[in-house]
């Protein structure tokens, strides 16, 4: 497992769920990490804990990824400590479920914020590091959602909606500084963000899911671990779907 | 990787012996498979070269002649690989011939042949890999497909149709052979450099061209597919079901 030694990693939102999961795959393929987190330090101390006790490095973050100066010291803290950014995983975001008449616009706008001006702040903070070093490899997380219509989450739809437009449009953007960005689009993970709709409908969706399980955070992670390595050297704005089969 | 990802296991690759099939013989021999089998059309020598590159490798390895558009032949492949290796748990559906032609030039012979032999013989080679994989618990197949799938390249009408089926029909055998321990997937390449298209009349410029409009700025190797196709043979994509990858540089982002 050394497909990314000596590579700098950040990882919005890696406090627990896929974010962890993909924190922890990185540092075991050797890369360092910085473990960004909104709220839930020990969780981040936790993930940074297992990290080193394997021999890896990583250091927790504390930063509002919707908050441009936050963002700003989280990309600096990473440079500093670990010299370069190589990968940056734009992972962080919410969800606020509601039927749209419902909807309030705190519910729409957390949502779209969280995810999309989360994104774009993270990107645009990466990118002096990563076009002096002529090299980067950015991914976000998207979701099967994006691509299949489901009742109650339209703020999130549309978010990840605009995710997958994001990543195609920066790979065309972006490639000629030597920069790759693709999405990872997974299906039901079992996170505390599917929780609720498990809880609601478990065996209706476990029906539609052809390996008839739900997905493991490191199931994503495999997946991301894949795009950031040299393996997928020529992938480039591919919205890779992590589903079990779910949505086909 | 430095894990071995295909200890124990056997590979089938067709339409191995040059190009893109020799990067994934080779690619996925450094994952020491117990044994890799190479079907091939014609070629004799450049089959033997590329068993000779396996076996340095380690890995044993035999080259079979055939021809994936004839049922008969398909179903013989088969049946040498189970008797000489015993099991397959991994194919790998790349041989491909086309005849280029506008659409309106596409006779009976020509377009039934063009299915045969991309189409068909990628469902074929499927049911038959599949029933000898799920005598040993599962197994992977990937496709190798191309842009044309989706998009109108001169001539390409009768294998861009018959990649679209390869596409469509992946995700259909995911869905129908998970209950078997078997993922299908497919990998969707751009133009790749290889032997067979410096042939081309028009290479010089047409390589201007793509190269000119792909973002990475540089064709494509055949290692850049084998790359993908080993992480579709690895433990790596258990999640990944029934998926087309693109692996293009982004030249098909601004289409």
């Amino acid at each position: 497992m050394d497909r990314l030694t000596n590579r700098v990693a950040i990882v919005t939102g890696a406090s627990r769920g896929i974010g962890a999961a993909i924190a922890l795959a990185f540092a075991a393929e050797g890369a360092a990490v910085v473990v960004n987190y909104l709220s839930r330090k020990e969780d981040a101390e936790t993930v940074v804990a297992e990290i080193q006790r394997q021999g890896g490095r990583a250091i927790a973050f504390q930063a509002d990824v919707t908050d441009e100066s936050a963002v700003r010291r989280l990309v600096r803290t990473a440079a500093q400590q670990f010299a370069r950014i190589d990968i940056l995983i734009a992972n962080a975001g919410i969800v606020r479920d509601q039927l749209i008449a419902a909807m309030t616009l705190e519910q729409w706008e957390t949502v779209i914020q969280s995810h999309l001006r989360g994104a774009f702040l993270c990107i645009r903070e990466v990118l002096p590091t990563m076009m002096a070093q002529k090299s980067g490899n950015i991914i976000a997380l998207s979701s099967i959602a994006a691509d299949h219509a489901g009742r109650g989450h339209a703020n999130y739809v549309a978010a990840k909606g605009g995710i997958n437009a994001l990543t195609r449009s920066l790979a065309v953007e972006l490639a000629p500084k030597g920069i790759r960005v693709n999405a990872v689009s997974p299906g039901v993970i079992l996170t505390d963000m599917t929780k609720r709709v498990r809880n609601l409908a478990n065996d209706e969706i476990l029906a539609q899911i052809p390996l008839r399980r739900f997905g493991e955070p490191r199931d994503v992670a495999r997946a991301v671990c894949f795009l950031a390595s040299d393996e997928a050297s020529y992938i480039t704005g591919e919205v890779l779907h992590v589903t079990g089969g779910f949505g086909l | 990787m430095t894990e071995r990802t295909l200890r124990q296991q056997v590979v089938l690759i067709t339409g191995g012996s040059r190009g893109i099939g020799r990067a994934i013989a080779l690619r996925l021999a450094y994952e020491q498979p117990a044994h890799m089998v190479i079907g091939y059309s014609m070629n004799h020598q450049a089959a033997r070269r590329t068993v000779n590159e396996i076996q340095a490798l380690g890995v044993p390895a035999f080259a079979i002649s055939t021809d994936v558009g004839k049922s008969e032949l398909m179903r013989d492949l088969f049946d040498q690989v189970r008797q000489r290796c015993g099991r397959l748990d991994i194919l790998i559906s790349n041989a491909a011939r086309t005849t280029f032609r506008p659409s309106m030039e596409l006779d009976d012979r020509s377009w039934q042949r063009v299915m045969d032999m991309n189409a068909r013989a990628f469902l074929l080679g499927s049911q038959l890999a599949a029933e000898l994989m799920r005598e040993h618990g599962g197994g992977r197949i990937v496709g190798i497909s191309s842009l044309g799938s989706r998009y109108v390249a001169p001539g390409y009408a009768a294998l861009g149709a018959a990649k679209a089926v390869m596409e469509t029909m992946a995700r259909y055998l995911a869905v129908e052979l998970a209950p078997w321990g078997i993922n299908v997937n497919v990998v969707c390449g751009g133009f790749i450099d290889t032997d067979s298209m410096r042939l081309a009349p028009d290479y010089k410029q047409l390589t201007e061209y793509i190269v000119n409009r792909t973002p990475i700025h540089r064709l494509g190797k055949p290692e850049d597919l084998a790359g993908v196709v080993a992480f579709l043979c690895s433990p790596d994509s258990d999640w990944i079901r029934g998926q087309t990858l693109v692996a293009d540089g982004g030249f098909s982002l601004s289409l």
